[in-house]
């Protein structure tokens, strides 16, 4: 009966449940939404960085490098020597080198020329068909493949920059000689080609357009490095900035910083929806309240035929929890519709598949929070709503 | 059988006058008629015998326990099993229908076959699914009746029950009031200040 009872009573003022309600929403969703955000852009840009110690480019900022290299979201730094950079690569200290060649894109998709050592630190396989073993032959990402709509045996012609809109390298087409399997990491957002590929387009293209060109050597646009030991740390990457014409860039300093420049808009928009919390707190004690005076005929009547006092308490409490239990879930679902909303948009603009729609972690948390945000709220109204005499109250009532 | 008898129940009011209440002797076969005007502590005296306002002196007697001995959890347990009240305001819980109200009296300890007599007998069999906002208050006046027989109670107290009713409805309400705390072994108290009861009641007190 009790649960009836407040299931009834809950239903019986709607708009004051609804008000409630909202407040709750409001204020669950956007701290999931953030705490959702955060976690998502933190997983993904540690789960992209796949242990590469250093990133080598050209001079510019370490962090567009990392971007543009790891994450394939800005624009290059420039270009560097690929025989400079095989000589740091040959380096004991190095591990795995894999060089980077990019600057053209296909719809919106970045051409990659890179070589086996890729494929392993992405984790990803051919799917269906095969690598590439000549030179112009490409494999394409998951989601290249889904969204361009390219099979294996087509052709296609790269736009020189990452706009689709810039200049297409005529007479140069690359052919589709696979598809690789889904790795949900930026692997899936790539065209891959070899290194050559990327450098025969280039060289032709700088002949065609530069008439003072001198001397085309081959270049890259950046190389990831793996080192054998931590020690390396400590040395290759000043060694690298000071002696060569090459930047050096570690990418967990540079996305640490990337993380430290976000955490102020988190903090702000957290704030906010802290903000909103408490108003929904502050909302349920207050209608509690109203709730008492409106009840407090029912209340001394329930304790008139035997009631107890933690029964009549109770009601208001188990009110506020499913209140609560509701405004949570209602918030959570409203947080992940949004989170599907942003990561289509994302997805489309950026080319990366950022958020999932699993439980994440501090989500325990928030559900916590907001049980004993509504629980809380509701303990001084139901302290107060058995101190009146019920003889008083029902004498009033005639 | 069921009995309730006082014993020098005295009531003083904070900071004001105090009330000596006769002695009452009632069983389920002699039911009482307390009446008299208004401001002579009739719902006082029923609520001291409803275990709901404590502060009074003397002896309540229900079945041998005395009332006014007990502490909230005990008054609260004789309420529950022992007692039920009629207000002379229909009070009920407006999220609840009119059989959820009426059940609210049985704690769990429910009799279909007695619930049906009743509701029958009220004429409210017809109403059980509505809401008390939409029933007459002389409809919700029989709901609280049915709401105070529904437990089988060894005690019923009833606060003019008859004042929400037209002539017609107020007799059979009071007949049925006698009838069924009869049959089911209960004390009847009734206060009231309409002179028409007191043909129903063979014992009856008139307070000053």
């Amino acid at each position: 009966m009790k649960w009836k009872l407040v299931w009834k009573n809950l239903l019986h003022e709607p708009l004051s449940t609804t008000l409630i309600l909202l407040l709750l929403t409001v204020g669950v969703s956007i701290i999931t939404l953030l705490v959702g955000i955060k976690y998502q852009v933190e997983k993904k840009l540690d789960g992209d960085l796949k242990n590469i110690d250093l990133v080598i480019g050209a001079k510019g900022s370490p962090l567009q490098l990392i971007l543009s290299s790891i994450y394939h979201l800005d624009a290059p730094t420039g270009n560097i020597s690929l025989e400079d950079a095989k000589e740091i690569a040959s380096n004991p200290m190095v591990e795995t080198a894999i060089p980077l060649a990019y600057g053209d894109n296909y719809n919106g998709f970045r051409i990659l020329g890179t070589d086996s050592n890729w494929y392993q630190l992405y984790e990803t396989k051919i799917y269906d068909g095969k690598m590439p073993s000549e030179n112009m032959e490409v494999v394409l990402g998951w989601q290249v493949a889904q969204k361009t709509g390219l099979k294996i045996g087509d052709s296609f012609e790269g736009t020189h920059g990452n706009a689709e809109q810039g200049e297409v390298h005529e007479g140069h087409p690359y052919k589709v000689v696979g598809i690789l399997t889904p790795s949900y990491n930026v692997a899936d957002q790539l065209i891959v080609t070899n290194v050559s590929s990327v450098i025969e387009i280039h060289e032709e293209h700088e002949h065609d357009h530069a008439e003072e060109h001198v001397h085309a050597h081959e270049e890259i646009t950046a190389m990831l490095l793996q080192f054998r030991s931590p020690m390396a740390m400590m040395t290759m990457p000043r060694k690298i900035n000071e002696e060569t014409n090459f930047q050096a860039a570690i990418p967990n300093i540079e996305i640490r910083r990337l993380l430290k420049l976000l955490d102020g808009i988190f903090i702000v928009i957290q704030a906010i929806g802290i903000i909103v919390m408490l108003l929904a707190g502050i909302s349920v004690f207050l209608s509690l309240f109203q709730k008492l005076q409106r009840r407090k005929y029912e209340i001394a009547l329930l304790q008139s035929i035997g009631y107890s006092k933690w029964y009549v308490r109770s009601l208001l409490i188990y009110e506020a929890f499913l209140l609560a239990i509701f405004g949570y879930v209602i918030g959570f679902i409203l947080s992940r519709i949004i989170l599907f909303l942003l990561e289509s948009s994302i997805a489309q603009q950026y080319g990366l598949n950022v958020f999932s729609l699993g439980w994440m972690e501090g989500e325990y948390l928030i559900f916590l929070i907001t049980l004993l945000t509504g629980i809380i709220s509701a303990i001084i109204p139901a302290w107060y709503s058995v101190r009146t005499s019920i003889s008083k109250t029902l004498a009033d009532g005639k | 059988m069921n009995a309730l008898t006082t014993k020098d129940l005295l009531f003083q009011y904070k900071g004001a006058k105090s009330i000596h209440y006769p002695n009452i002797n009632c069983t389920s076969e002699e039911p009482v008629l307390v009446h008299g005007q208004s401001g002579t502590g009739k719902t006082t005296l029923l609520h001291i015998l409803g275990g709901i306002l404590s502060g009074g002196t003397g002896e309540v007697n229900l079945n041998g326990v005395n009332l006014l001995g007990l502490n909230t959890k005990e008054l609260q347990k004789i309420r529950r099993q022992q007692i039920g009240i009629i207000f002379q305001t229909p009070h009920h819980v407006a999220s609840l229908n009119v059989r959820e109200n009426i059940l609210l009296g049985t704690h769990g300890k429910f009799d279909e076959t007695h619930f049906n007599k009743i509701i029958k007998a009220l004429e409210i069999d017809h109403l059980i699914h509505k809401q008390p906002a939409e029933i007459s208050q002389g409809e919700k006046q029989r709901m609280t009746i049915a709401r105070a027989l529904v437990a089988k109670p060894a005690l019923v107290l009833a606060d003019e029950p008859t004042s929400a009713l037209d002539n017609e409805r107020a007799d059979r309400v009071i007949e049925l009031l006698l009838e069924q705390t009869k049959n089911i072994g209960s004390c009847l108290i009734t206060v009231t200040h309409d002179d028409r009861m007191k043909a129903y009641f063979k014992k009856s007190i008139y307070l000053v």
